[in-house]
């Protein structure tokens, strides 16, 4: 009985005593999940139009392979982020390009998604984390490299649910929402993902995750020598 | 009373062949700078025609917009007039990557006849002739450290094309601003589109047959005739695209008849000179007629008949030169300064070859600035001869 | 008499006309006097554009650099200059890099620069119009144009990206310069950020030094021959872009009309002496026959027409020199000058152009006095010089 008071109290303690950036980043790692593959469904919806993409992922929650499986007019296309350097291959230039860091900011496959959100950790690199009345409430540290003035992170239970993003005259440019976490090996990853551009009516991205195969991924994935051909 | 006055004229060859030979230089010298001037502007507006088309559709609200989805179009068909060509251009921005460089430019799409263009701005190298062939400003190519043969890679990814698409760089540009160099990659349209939007334009460029360079009127007709074919889609004749340089036009006749003031000034004061020279040496005479009975006011036309008949005829004789020099300039000339400069004067849009321009507005501008010079030149010397006391006259001793 | 006081009188004698070959030369004169005022204006605001707010007087870079301007040809330790007129020197480094605001993204060029330093040596830190200049890392100070193009406002940050790395600087200040490539392309960053974008291997990419104005090249001269292999520097005129073509090329047109000019005034002037000469033969014989020399005659011919020629000399270069005062305080030009920007924004023009004042333009004109007096030489000195007094003396 002692003991598991004495656990409970700890527990709380724990609780407690997580500082905003932790929490951050615990929710950030249930974010990206374990070491995984998956394959992800990208729709991009546009007024009057709606792409669909199909992703075969590999990951390692750091860095991330992604190959373009369908439709069949970008089907070979691959990417490579590891931290800092990105790597493309376009099956019809016939080999693999590096990309200047300023790359990351693109959009993935004309999505509203950047690699940035897809593989990196700007949350935690760029911003200075306070908690305010149960969200997290980012402000970019000095002489960070981001275009926003500042970010909520909405959690529930731990869970990212919903982030907004401020431009810098306060106003919310975009939203991402995910849901359906599912439990993996004692890992988290959400299975939904919608990111809204709140300054264009109509411009939505989705990704929805399926087939996942959780476990460690191969090393030459994250080679990029490896990328023409895949892994 | 003519013939008296040009017989007076004659009485002193000397100067009056020297005045009449200042009227007819400045004469000459007005027309041979309109001429030039007119040919240089031309051909800087000509160039821009070339460059724009004689109208441009675009998406409505195009200077709003930034990204290319919203810019680029299907383009529609259009009725057009015969022997008017239409082109379509896609440009949009990208990052260009040659091995560890890169910089952002701007590519553009064209069809053969709009890479045709580019002939004279071409610095080294050839026109793209193939699919996946590029021309690449010079200073451009020097950032990235490509030469010809060279290999570069445009990312656009977000658009509706491909996203990435090499490049083999085939001709280098010159243009005005080297900051624009630094930023311009020219393409086959096909490949643009591929690269950025397939199937679409971020612009339409309407060329008509034998239309002179300021001719607005049948671009005005023409743009309300394709009004209703076009869609959320604007088109602009090519001044109102070019809205700076439209503001120059209006200037430029502003200018020129400054500057043919200022020639025909020194020559109207040269010309009063002469006639008042000549009604000095001529005191005597013509107090001996007004005492015969001719009155102030004919003495007064006499003198304006002078300066009139001494302007017209040499006046003509400038005009006969300007105009045969001036045939010759309509043929093609160059500027007479060094090459160096001629070579710059490139870049900022002027060619090296010019044809001279004149037409009726300019020498009848010419030519009634000579009348009023020699009607002006004449007033007061005319004014000084029909106050003349002729007793007083007669005696005159110089 | 002596020649100079009877050549006056004589001149004097016949006010009207003296008075009306003036005009020509006044006219002549004061045209002379504009547009040299308004060529070495041009030729001035180009150089104080480029001397101090787009380069610098004098720029001392490496060979490499100059061939290819990336800052991996750049200065690993900071070079020596020592010569007697370089005022102050300052390191830049110039880089290419994207400017991403939230709202654009555009390429340029960023300069790093030492605040303090660049105040001795360009006037931009003294054109913000809104904010204020850089103090420390982290900061940026844009053109006014080019913050509209990137829709970026004072306060805000802008990402600065090159491939070595990227930095979210704030922009705490706008300059308005009145020179297109500053207003319309100027990112201006602290050293050591540049230093950081560049990937902290290079110091600077080349050296800005003060120098009196008209004394560039010549100091770009001297250090050429004791600057250390592998180093250049270059003065404000090699800096300057395509637009000293068109500098030059106005001189080398404009030059010769002037000339023109003046020949013809010089002809007003001559064929007025002329007809005095010709009034005054009988006067010229009866003084030759007394023994003066017919040379002397001609030279007082030609006295009298420099004199007559100088009377509207001086008139010219009151009246040229009150308009050259005028427009060297007053930006008559302007309106012409703001149009240029804006149609060639990254030339190296300014919106101002003020005339140049310059005593030597006096002499230019002078020519004029000069040409009277040959061509009245030439022609009635000619008819004095013919003259045969016995036949005058007879009274035909």
């Amino acid at each position: 009985m002692k003991r598991f008071g004495i656990l409970l109290l700890a527990l709380a303690a724990f609780a407690l005593g997580q500082s905003p950036l932790e929490k951050l980043k615990s929710a950030l790692d249930r974010l990206r999940g374990p070491a995984h593959q998956a394959v992800y469904a990208l729709t991009v919806e546009r007024p009057g139009s709606s792409r669909t993409y199909r992703l075969r992922v590999y990951t390692d929650g750091e860095r991330a392979h992604l190959r373009v499986l369908e439709p069949k007019a970008e089907a070979g296309m691959a990417f490579l982020s590891l931290g800092q350097d990105l790597y493309l291959f376009d099956p019809r230039l016939g080999r693999t390009l590096r990309l200047p860091p300023s790359g990351r900011s693109e959009r993935f496959l004309g999505s509203d998604l950047t690699y940035q959100d897809l593989m990196g950790r700007d949350l935690e690199e760029l911003f200075q984390v306070t908690e305010e009345g149960g969200a997290l409430r980012l402000v970019p540290k000095p002489g960070a490299p981001t275009p926003y003035g500042r970010v909520e992170v909405y959690l529930k239970e731990g869970f990212i649910e919903r982030v907004l993003y401020y431009d810098q005259r306060g106003q919310a440019v975009r939203e991402l929402r995910l849901g359906s976490y599912q439990r993996l090996d004692g890992a988290y990853l959400p299975r939904t993902l919608e990111l809204k551009d709140l300054t264009r009516q109509g411009y939505r991205t989705l990704v929805e995750v399926t087939e996942v195969q959780v476990g460690p991924v191969p090393e030459r994935c994250f080679n990029p020598l490896y990328l023409e051909r895949g892994c | 009373m003519l013939r008296l006055a040009w017989r007076n004229l004659w009485r002193t060859p000397g100067r009056s062949l020297t005045t009449g030979g200042v009227v007819a230089l400045v004469v000459f010298l007005s027309l041979v700078f309109l001429s030039v001037y007119a040919g240089a502007f031309d051909a800087f507006f000509r160039l821009l025609l070339e460059r724009t088309g004689h109208l441009v559709v675009r998406v409505e609200g195009y200077g709003e917009k930034e990204d290319l989805e919203s810019l680029a179009f299907a383009p529609p068909a259009l009725p057009l007039p015969s022997g008017a060509r239409v082109e379509g251009v896609v440009e949009g921005g990208c990052l260009v990557l040659a091995g560890e460089r890169s910089r952002y430019a701007v590519v553009t799409g064209l069809e053969p006849a709009g890479l045709a263009r580019q002939k004279n701005l071409l610095k080294a190298g050839r026109l793209p002739e193939a699919p996946g062939e590029a021309l690449l400003g010079e200073a451009l190519a020097q950032a990235l450290r490509v030469g010809l043969g060279d290999e570069v890679v445009a990312y656009a990814p977000g658009g509706l094309g491909l996203g990435v698409y090499a490049f083999r760089v085939v001709g280098l540009l010159d243009l005005p601003e080297t900051a624009l160099e630094a930023r311009t990659l020219v393409v086959p349209l096909a490949d643009a589109q591929a690269f950025l939007a397939p199937g679409r334009v971020t612009r339409l460029e309407v060329r008509l047959e034998g239309l002179g360079l300021y001719d607005l009127k049948p671009l005005e007709e023409l743009k309300a005739a394709l009004k209703p074919h076009l869609q959320g889609l604007v088109a602009e004749t090519w001044l109102e695209a070019n809205p700076l340089y439209a503001a120059i036009l209006p200037l430029y006749d502003t200018v020129m008849t400054l500057y043919v003031g200022v020639f025909f000034l020194l020559g109207g004061l040269i010309l009063l000179n002469a006639l008042y020279l000549s009604l000095v040496e001529r005191v005597r005479e013509f107090g001996l007629l007004a005492a015969l009975g001719l009155t102030g006011r004919r003495v007064m036309a006499l003198v304006f008949w002078e300066s009139l008949l001494l302007v017209g005829v040499f006046a003509l004789v400038g005009l006969g030169a300007g105009l045969l020099v001036h045939l010759e300039l309509a043929d093609g000339f160059r500027l007479p300064l060094p090459q160096w400069i001629l070579e710059q004067y490139r870049e900022f849009g002027l060619p090296e070859v010019l044809h001279g321009r004149l037409s009726l507005k300019e020498v009848l501008l010419t030519l009634g600035y000579a009348v009023g010079t020699g009607l002006l030149a004449a007033l007061w010397p005319g004014w000084l001869a029909s106050r003349l006391e002729p007793v007083e006259a007669m005696r005159y001793v110089p | 008499m002596s020649l100079l006081r009877l050549a006056w009188r004589n001149v004097l004698r016949q006010r009207r006309r003296t008075a009306l070959l003036s005009l020509v030369v006044v006219y002549v004169t004061v045209a002379v006097l504009f547009l040299f005022g308004f060529l070495d204006g041009y030729g001035e605001s180009l150089v104080e554009a480029y001397a101090e707010y787009v380069e610098a007087p004098v720029v001392v870079a490496r060979e490499v650099w100059w061939q290819d301007p990336d800052p991996e040809n750049g200065f690993r330790e900071l070079p020596a200059v020592a010569h007697p007129l370089v005022r102050a020197a300052t390191p830049r480094l110039s880089l290419y890099a994207l400017l991403r605001s939230p709202y654009r993204v555009q390429g340029g060029v960023v300069l790093g620069v030492d605040p303090e330093g660049e105040k001795a040596l360009s006037r931009v830190p003294f054109k913000v119009s809104q904010g204020r200049w850089l103090s420390a890392p982290g900061e940026a100070v844009l053109g006014q144009r080019l913050a509209e193009r990137l829709d970026v406002r004072v306060g805000e940050r802008l990402v600065v990206e090159t491939r070595k790395g990227a930095l979210g600087l704030q922009v705490v200040g706008l300059v308005r310069a009145g020179v297109g490539n500053v207003d319309f392309g100027g990112v201006y960053v602290h050293l050591e950020d540049a230093q950081r974008l560049s990937g902290g291997r290079v110091l600077a990419t080349h050296l800005a030094l003060k120098v009196p104005r008209g004394k560039e090249e010549g100091v770009a001269k001297a250090l050429n021959q004791v600057l250390p292999e592998g180093l250049r520097a270059q003065g404000v005129w090699e800096l300057m872009g395509p637009i000293r073509a068109d500098y030059e090329g106005s001189r080398l047109f404009y030059v010769p009309l002037l000339g023109l000019f003046m020949l013809l005034a010089a002809v007003a002037v001559v064929s007025t002496t002329y007809v005095s000469v010709r009034e005054r033969l009988r006067e010229f014989a009866v003084v030759e026959s007394l023994g003066l020399s017919p040379f002397r005659l001609a030279a007082q011919v030609a006295l009298e027409a420099a004199l007559a020629s100088g009377l509207g000399l001086l008139l010219g270069l009151l009246l040229g020199y009150a308009l050259l005062w005028y427009t060297s305080t007053h930006d008559v030009f302007g309106p012409l000058m703001r149009l240029s920007v804006e149609l060639l924004p990254e030339s190296g023009l300014s919106e101002h152009l003020y005339t140049a004042l310059r005593p030597v333009y006096a002499l230019y004109a002078a020519t004029v006095v000069g040409l009277s007096a040959l061509l009245a030489l030439l022609f009635p000195g000619r008819l004095v010089l013919a003259l045969e007094p016995t036949r005058y003396l007879k009274g035909e």
